[in-house]
């Protein structure tokens, strides 16, 4: 959900933005039609019996003379913007939201000193507006949060500053909520907001899930709708709390809509997330990993590595409590210019690949490589998840190129075993061959047994052996030998009094 | 024929002249191999087998010269490839990006053909869409190699474009620079019938 400081809203409110959008004045005998229904009519249409809602045809069969007008979209987003600019007069700070203008109170107050004081200013932009456009009508609604502003607005109510919830509390539920919900609430005797504002969360996601908790946070004013203005300070994080049995699944989908909302919220405002943290609360602790995508990322393409990140941190299945995802990095969408230079192309063109194979199979299966200090070759060379970038930065480590004491140079096996494999390593009489001391064989090797194969020894370099940290307690000491058979020269490393094939020159 | 001053031949961007991409149906590959090969190098959207004991190390041997002239090779499955062989072989690994096992390979790989200039799987990953990725890999003119380290399938069944079968992969004696010795091995390369040998490559 979208967490916000509570702060007070002002929404303004425009009935007949339809009729004004096709030029009809209320002497007109006009009403707007949207989907065959009446979306608006005027005052002399409405004497005759039309009202809002009716279908066309049973309102030409109550007013033969009635004209009927299809709705203007493009002419009603024309006006709305026109009105927007007229009361950037009061506030720099007024945005749209629907078909309505809201603005945070507070820099307005600030300016005209007191609250009355700015409601007075914005009042008169609509006492103008309604003056010189009669079949508009603007209605203001105050109230301590962008939700209760706008049930305020329509009921032209301005509620004083912490008595939002008593507001929204005093509305019946079929006013306020969604039909189902509001025939379930009444039939369980709860008619007003606030018997539901009463009830415990757990009860109302218990019978309503995710939406009717939704709902219930809305009422409750601990959660706003979506924000219009896009300081992104005001943006924290979007959360989804599990219940009994709750999957990965059903929270991921209830993550959606406000992911959904957070990134086209950003969107109007020219941003995109770069960078997102996503953490997954447990009955045994918190999880939390952090993805970057330079291109930004989409709800699609951040709950599917949520997802993949589910499936990859937590083997053991404990109970989930809570996820989170965090944005941590917004930044202004690259724009794709056309380009001549191929590189540049083809690195646009990978990068989507990787975001994309990223997303289909998970962050921790697309892997690059890197190079860092260290005596065992997995130790020197590894392949970490892709972070982002293409081309790769950073691939090599300062602590590569220095000389590292025990590594050796120039024996790198094209294949490191990611999970080395024990192996026998036995000589002519089938006794297995010991390392003693500082690197003393006690029988030369003859046969290298992998598994079922019995592989015959015919050189061997080594042995070289390998103390780590030998000042302290948990000291390491190992042995390595190169041994050529037929089927390849093996990398071998005696510890723990046992073989292990390291790597093979296959 | 009227000229209107001293004609001059454009130079090219130093922008392109900097970028080692460059459009071309040839991906270069070691000198070595590059000789045995009818074009001289490995042909965009061709299908290369390489197989045999030591394929691995061959591989590598080959493609260096291809990272190394700036095309992003991306390998499936092959998670236990040594990055600290790849860079002793010059790889710019920068370029380099590795999916590691799991379900679906084929379509990973169908989906790298979209950008990437060369993949790289083991044999074991090639399913029933085997002749889809050859057809996407010829479109989007990407190469592909395969290794077959154990020689499991005959390569009529994938009917590559190019066979590289490694016939002998020894130990070199050690020298000076290569302290414990370097693989070495002999390729014979195969290509629309013809048949022709390498001779021993030293590795690094």
């Amino acid at each position: 959900m979208i967490l916000v400081n509570p702060r007070r809203t002002v929404v303004v409110n425009f009935d007949g933005l339809s009729l004004l959008a096709v030029e009809a004045v209320h002497d007109d005998r006009i009403a707007v039609v949207h989907r065959d229904r009446i979306l608006a009519a005027t005052r002399v249409t409405e004497q005759h019996g039309v009202t809002v809602g009716m279908r066309s045809a049973e309102a030409r069969a109550r007013f033969p003379d009635l004209e009927l007008r299809e709705r203007d979209g493009y002419r009603e987003e024309q006006w709305l913007s026109r009105l927007q600019r007229m009361f950037d007069d009061v506030s720099p700070h007024f945005r749209r939201n629907g078909h309505t203008l809201t603005a945070p109170l507070g820099p307005i107050t600030r300016y005209f000193t007191t609250e009355t004081r700015a409601l007075a200013a914005i009042d008169a932009i609509g006492v103008s507006l309604v003056q010189t456009y009669p079949q508009l009508t603007v209605e203001l609604g105050v109230a301590d949060s962008l939700f209760a502003a706008s049930v305020a607005a329509p009921l032209g109510r301005r509620v004083p500053s912490g008595e939002s919830a008593q507001f929204v509390g005093g509305l019946s539920v079929g006013t306020l909520l969604p039909s189902p919900m509001a025939v379930l609430l009444r039939e369980v005797g709860l008619e007003r907001v606030l018997d539901f504002q009463n009830l415990e969360p757990a009860v109302v996601a218990a019978r309503f899930g995710g939406v009717g908790l939704h709902w219930h946070r809305l009422c409750r004013l601990e959660v706003d709708l979506s924000v219009v203005d896009d300081a992104s300070a005001e943006i924290a994080m979007c959360t989804a709390a599990a219940f009994d049995g709750d999957t990965i699944e059903q929270l991921s989908f209830r993550l959606m809509r406000s992911l959904e909302d957070l990134l086209s919220v950003a969107e109007e405002g020219g941003l995109v997330l770069v960078k997102a943290c996503l953490t997954l609360v447990t009955t045994t602790g918190e999880l939390t990993k952090v993805v970057e995508m330079l291109d930004g990322v989409g709800t699609m393409g951040l709950i599917a590595r949520l997802r993949w990140f589910e499936e990859v941190s937590r083997p053991r299945r404990d109970p989930l409590i809570e996820v989170r995802i965090e944005p941590m990095q917004w930044s202004s969408p690259r724009r794709r210019q056309l380009t001549f230079d191929r590189q540049e192309l083809k690195e646009s063109a990978v990068l989507a690949t990787l975001a994309r194979l990223a997303t289909f199979y998970g962050d921790d299966r697309v892997l690059v490589p890197t190079m860092q200090g260290g005596r065992s070759l997995r130790e020197r060379g590894t392949w970490i998840p892709w972070s982002g970038r293409w081309p790769l930065s950073g691939v090599s480590a300062d602590d590569s190129r220095a000389p590292w004491p025990g590594h050796l140079p120039g024996a790198t096996p094209s294949l490191v075993y990611r999970y080395p494999q024990e192996v026998q390593l036995l000589d002519t009489t089938d006794t297995p061959v010991e390392v003693v001391g500082d690197g003393v064989m006690t029988q030369e090797p003859a046969f290298l047994v992998i598994g079922r194969n019995r592989l015959a020894v015919s050189s061997f370099f080594g042995p070289w052996v390998v103390i780590e940290r030998w000042w302290e307690r948990r000291r390491r000491r190992y042995v390595r030998l190169m041994v050529i058979t037929p089927q390849g020269t093996k990398l071998i490393v005696r510890e723990s009094r046992r073989w292990w094939l390291e790597g093979a020159f296959a | 024929m009227y000229y209107y001053g001293v004609m001059s031949q454009l130079s090219a961007s130093p922008l392109l002249r900097m970028t080692p991409y460059q459009p071309s149906t040839l991906f270069p590959i070691k000198a070595e191999f590059a000789a045995l090969m009818l074009r001289g190098g490995l042909v965009a959207g061709a299908i290369a087998l390489v197989s045999g004991t030591g394929s691995y190390t061959v591989m590598i041997e080959m493609l260096s010269v291809t990272s190394r002239a700036g095309f992003a090779i991306a390998f499936v499955g092959l998670h236990d490839l040594g990055v600290v062989a790849l860079t002793q072989s010059g790889w710019d690994l920068t370029q380099v990006v590795l999916v590691d096992d799991g379900p679906e390979m084929s379509q990973a790989i169908a989906v790298l053909l979209a950008a990437f200039d060369v993949v790289v799987f083991d044999i074991t990953v090639i399913d029933r869409h085997w002749h889809r990725l050859v057809a996407r890999a010829r479109e989007r003119k990407s190469a592909l190699v395969v290794i077959d380290q154990d020689c499991r399938r005959s390569p009529r069944q994938l009917a590559p474009d190019v066979t590289l079968i490694v016939e002998e992969f020894g130990w070199a004696q050690p020298t000076a620079e290569c302290p414990f010795g370097a693989p070495a091995f002999h390729v014979a390369v195969q290509e629309h019938g013809f048949r022709t040998d390498t001779p021993t490559v030293l590795a690094r």
